[in-house]
């Protein structure tokens, strides 16, 4: 029994490339409605294409020592003033953004990959003890507080870079694996729910008896269906990853020096917090404030587009519902 | 008594949704009296819902009162202030709706609700609550009162749950009723057993009882007069009996004929279950 | 009972990550003896080092072992001072538990009254000047604002220490005073998530039938604030519960910024020396507080949550 449009609820739903970037067009166009998702938005870009540039980028050598003029305020010179050193904190602070998405990008694309698939094929399995299984995994995983043993791992394994056999796993390195893996749980559940409640719909079980393999059927067509919470979720998750790696570095336990961070500039900025030179605490701050600021109003205005409540809510003015 | 508990004279109401306007009623002219039941008929959207709330003053902020008087007992309800409105609701005029399932709070039990609403009128203090609850839910047909204040709302079926809305409604003994489809969500046995209740209650109480409905069978077994609504105008108005018998309008007549019937003979009926039994 | 199979669970899973803890803590780039004795130790000073301390016992007696005292509070000594490492968590912990547990009553409380006026007032100019409050207070990293906090409040105004932790023996006023700021600093992240899921969910229980019903039949509106409030209030708790547990997490950066006298001294302390049984112990017990309150969490809503009691 082939499906055919006479049975339209038996039909593939669409996964092709050109209907993905359909709907990122339409998503976008939704987007000029929510002006805080959009300045998000453009800020992410900015931030993702200049941290990209970085070395091309007219700056100065961030690690170039200046002693002649350190502490010095913003001026035409140094656009962000210098650190205690003579450093130029403008060059430091865009390359401070390289550590900090990078890490941020690697943790939470192992944390999708992971959590993503198995909590999808948890959900597919739904009820069996491939699912069970795999959701106990994740709920030990889920037990694990992060930033707690993150300070530990680096503690018990040091800040230097370790050479295990050939592999050369340097501070960063550990922390996104430790800090992935511990984000899959929190995705893995997410997709699990969603899964499980896809999987139930009749076209999968029209795919099914076509003769579809389990794997095809999970990629191919619940998996594109479920996508956009999660990625939601994961984008959020980016935000919170470069507050963590901030926080690391603040106390050491992050990215190393010489590679500039916001969270290392900041604990330089500690012993000065006494003096009156602002630029170098204000300015690394404010480099984590806004980039997390943008990633939670992309998320939010992504978030209210895509749920299907306020869309119709929206239209609808429910006699009765106000005050 | 001949005056009218309720008078709802040319009733206009208006939707304002961003920048347009929708007139969801049209000039409704409704009558109650005590021991009297008015049915309010016509179909989605047909505006029937829409004069209940606007008699209680539950609009909203989108939907106003166009045009037109709602007097209950004497009293013009748009000079109404809002403490007076919340003070007339459950007290002297009362609503149930459709859907119980979603009607009553799932986080409180059926008792506790009783109870507020006890206290938002009377000045009971515990043990005379109690019995109040006790009593009213006698009344609507719980054999266990104890067991069912305890309850929760999840707890109970479609008709008890209907039955414990009616209770909450009439516990502080309003002298209207407003039942917008409270039949609706119900399995049809289930729904004979709550008009049966209705029906009843209009009897003992001498409950003026307004019964919004899209069937016409069950309106026709309650009530004695009637309103016929289509898109917010009044169609047709009058006792039930004339109504049925000599629709005046087509609108009606093509209501009456929509009421579904069971096949004409037992032999159509068993060649439409054979047929089913074929496909999967 | 629900509850107590929950507790079974948490408990295995407790269980699960110790060893996975234990595991962590040997990965040690030099080991303990070469670090406590100095790189030109002898073969046989190394022997006896792992002698005393067990390390040249399989490792799985070697957990055996630990988790069995863990079990008891007797978490060993630390091969750094020697000295038993329980009575030093026991020193500094209930510093931290303070910080926490006031961060954590003054985010509930606070949360609470913002959602609820944010969704009693939906789309006013208050609700969108407390959404835009939350967006930028989920934003704002810890240690930053804890900077600014001292810098331009306790330094420029001089009402609050900048620093540093007086025992409650030295005068109520002066520790409370101390926790002021890190209380703050700790809170403003959780009072972000938690008013806006508190919001929501009062949005959602105001646009009820239920509320509607309640309104129909006369209930005051304080009645009705209620009635939303207990429908909203099963996943605020289950969320709340689960802060708790990684507040203790920023509780290590706030304490650090803010020079208290709590548990991540002890911790930082113990990295910087190398001492990793003390590490160990540490992790296990900020661990075991995380899932208890996990498991918390998760026991209360189905306390609260009538429907959710059916198994």
């Amino acid at each position: 029994m082939m499906a055919d449009s006479s049975f339209p609820n038996l039909q593939r739903k669409p996964h092709v490339l050109g209907a993905w970037l359909a709907s990122a067009g339409r998503l976008l166009r939704a987007l000029m409605h929510e002006p805080a998702g959009a300045i998000g938005l453009v800020t992410i870009v900015l931030l993702g294409v200049t941290a990209l540039c970085a070395p091309w980028l007219p700056l100065k050598d961030p690690l170039q020592l200046h002693i002649e003029h350190c502490l010095e305020a913003p001026s035409e010179a140094f656009w962000l003033g210098t650190d205690q050193v003579g450093r130029d904190i403008l060059s430091r602070t865009i390359w401070g953004a390289r550590a900090s998405l990078s890490i941020g990008l690697c943790a939470v694309s192992i944390g999708l990959v992971l959590g993503t698939g198995i909590g999808l094929v948890a959900g597919y399995k739904a009820g069996t003890w491939l699912d069970e299984t795999l959701m106990k995994v994740m709920e030990v995983l889920a037990s694990i507080p992060l930033l707690i043993w993150a300070i530990a791992l680096v503690g018990i394994t040091g800040t230097d870079t370790l050479h295990i056999g050939v592999l050369a796993v340097s501070n960063e390195t550990k922390l996104v694996l430790l800090i992935g893996v511990l984000y899959a749980p929190g995705l893995a559940r997410l997709t699990h729910s969603l899964a499980k409640a896809e999987s139930q719909a009749e076209y999968v079980a029209a795919r099914v008896l076509q003769g579809a393999s389990g794997a095809r059927i999970m990629l191919s067509d619940v998996l594109p269906n479920i996508i956009s919470p999660v990625l939601i979720q994961a984008s959020l998750l980016l935000g919170v990853t470069i507050i963590v790696e901030a926080s690391l570095s603040f106390i050491g336990l992050g990215v190393q020096p010489p590679t500039p961070s916001w969270g290392a500039m900041l604990s330089d900025a500690r012993t000065l917090i006494f003096t009156d030179n602002w630029w170098v605490s204000v300015f690394p701050g404010a480099a984590v404030f806004i980039s997390v600021l943008a990633f939670n109003l992309f998320g939010d205005s992504m978030r209210t587009i895509l749920d299907p409540r306020r869309r119709n809510a929206r239209a609808a003015n429910v006699p009765g519902a106000s005050l | 008594m001949n005056e009218a508990l309720l008078s709802i004279e040319k009733l206009h109401v208006t939707f304002d949704s961003g920048k347009t306007q929708t007139e969801v009623l049209q000039g409704l002219d409704l009558q109650v009296r005590r021991g009297e039941a008015v049915g309010l008929v016509g179909e989605s959207g047909s505006g029937k819902s829409v004069a209940s709330l606007a008699v209680l003053g539950l609009l909203g902020n989108a939907g106003r009162i166009s045009g037109g008087r709602i007097v209950l007992e004497g009293e013009d309800l748009g000079r109404a202030s809002k403490a007076r409105m919340r003070a007339l609701r459950g007290r002297r005029v009362s609503m149930i709706f459709q859907d119980p399932a979603t009607a009553l709070n799932p986080a409180f039990t059926i008792g506790v609700q009783l109870a507020d609403v006890i206290r938002a009128h009377r000045p009971l203090r515990g043990r005379a609550i109690r019995a109040e609850v006790h009593s009213v839910l006698a009344r609507v047909g719980f054999k266990d009162p104890r067991t069912t204040e305890r309850a929760y709302p999840h707890e109970l079926s479609g008709g008890m749950k209907q039955r414990a809305m009616i209770a909450a409604a009439i516990v502080c003994e309003p002298a209207l009723l407003l039942a917008d489809e409270p039949t609706t969500a119900l399995d049809v046995t289930v729904q004979a057993q709550i008009v049966e209740l209705l029906r009843t209650l209009v009897d003992e109480m001498d409950l003026g009882l307004v019964f919004i409905t899209h069937n016409l069978d069950l309106m026709a077994e309650l009530c004695s007069r009637a309103v016929v609504l289509k898109q917010g105008a009044v169609v047709e108005a009058g006792p039930v009996e004339e109504i049925f018998l000599r629709p005046s309008h087509d609108y009606t007549r093509h209501l009456i004929a929509s009421i579904p019937r069971l096949p004409a003979t037992p032999a159509a009926g068993r060649h439409q279950t054979e047929e089913t039994r074929h496909v999967r | 009972m629900k509850a107590a199979s929950r507790l079974f669970s948490s408990a295995l899973v407790l269980l699960v990550v110790s060893a996975l803890l234990f595991a962590m803590c040997r990965a040690t780039p030099v080991s303990p003896a070469r670090l406590t004795l100095g790189s030109d130790a002898s073969a046989e000073q190394i022997a006896a080092f792992d002698h005393q301390y067990g390390l040249d016992r399989p490792v799985a007696a070697q957990y055996g072992t630990w988790l069995h005292g863990a079990l008891a509070l007797d978490f060993g000594k630390s091969y750094v001072s020697g000295n038993p490492i329980g009575p030093q968590i026991a020193d500094t912990l209930p510093n931290t538990v303070e910080l926490v547990t006031l961060s954590f009553v003054f985010t509930i409380v606070v949360s609470i009254v913002l959602g609820t006026v944010a969704a009693l007032k939906e789309n006013s100019g208050i609700d969108h000047l407390l959404r835009a409050t939350a967006v930028v207070g989920l934003s704002v990293p810890s240690f930053w604002l804890g900077l600014l906090l001292i810098r331009y409040v306790a330094l420029k105004t001089g009402w609050f220490p900048v620093g540093g932790l007086t025992p409650w023996s030295d005068g109520a006023a002066t520790h409370l005073l101390a926790l002021v700021l890190p209380v703050l600093t700790m809170s403003v992240y959780y009072i972000s998530v938690l008013s806006r899921l508190v919001r929501a969910n009062m949005v959602d229980a105001l646009s009820q039938d239920y509320v509607r019903t309640a309104r129909a039949l006369g209930l005051s509106s304080s009645r009705i604030r209620i009635y939303a409030l207990k429908n909203a209030l099963p996943s605020l708790v289950s969320t709340a519960a689960m802060s708790y547990g990684y507040m203790f997490g920023w509780a290590l950066i706030v304490e650090q910024i803010f020079n208290l006298s709590g548990v991540s001294r002890a911790l930082l302390t113990a990295i910087f020396q190398r001492d990793y049984p003390t590490v160990q112990a540490i992790v296990l017990v900020i661990t075991t507080i995380f899932i208890a309150s996990n498991t918390c969490a998760d026991v209360l809503h189905g306390y609260l949550d009538p429907k959710a009691n059916r198994t």
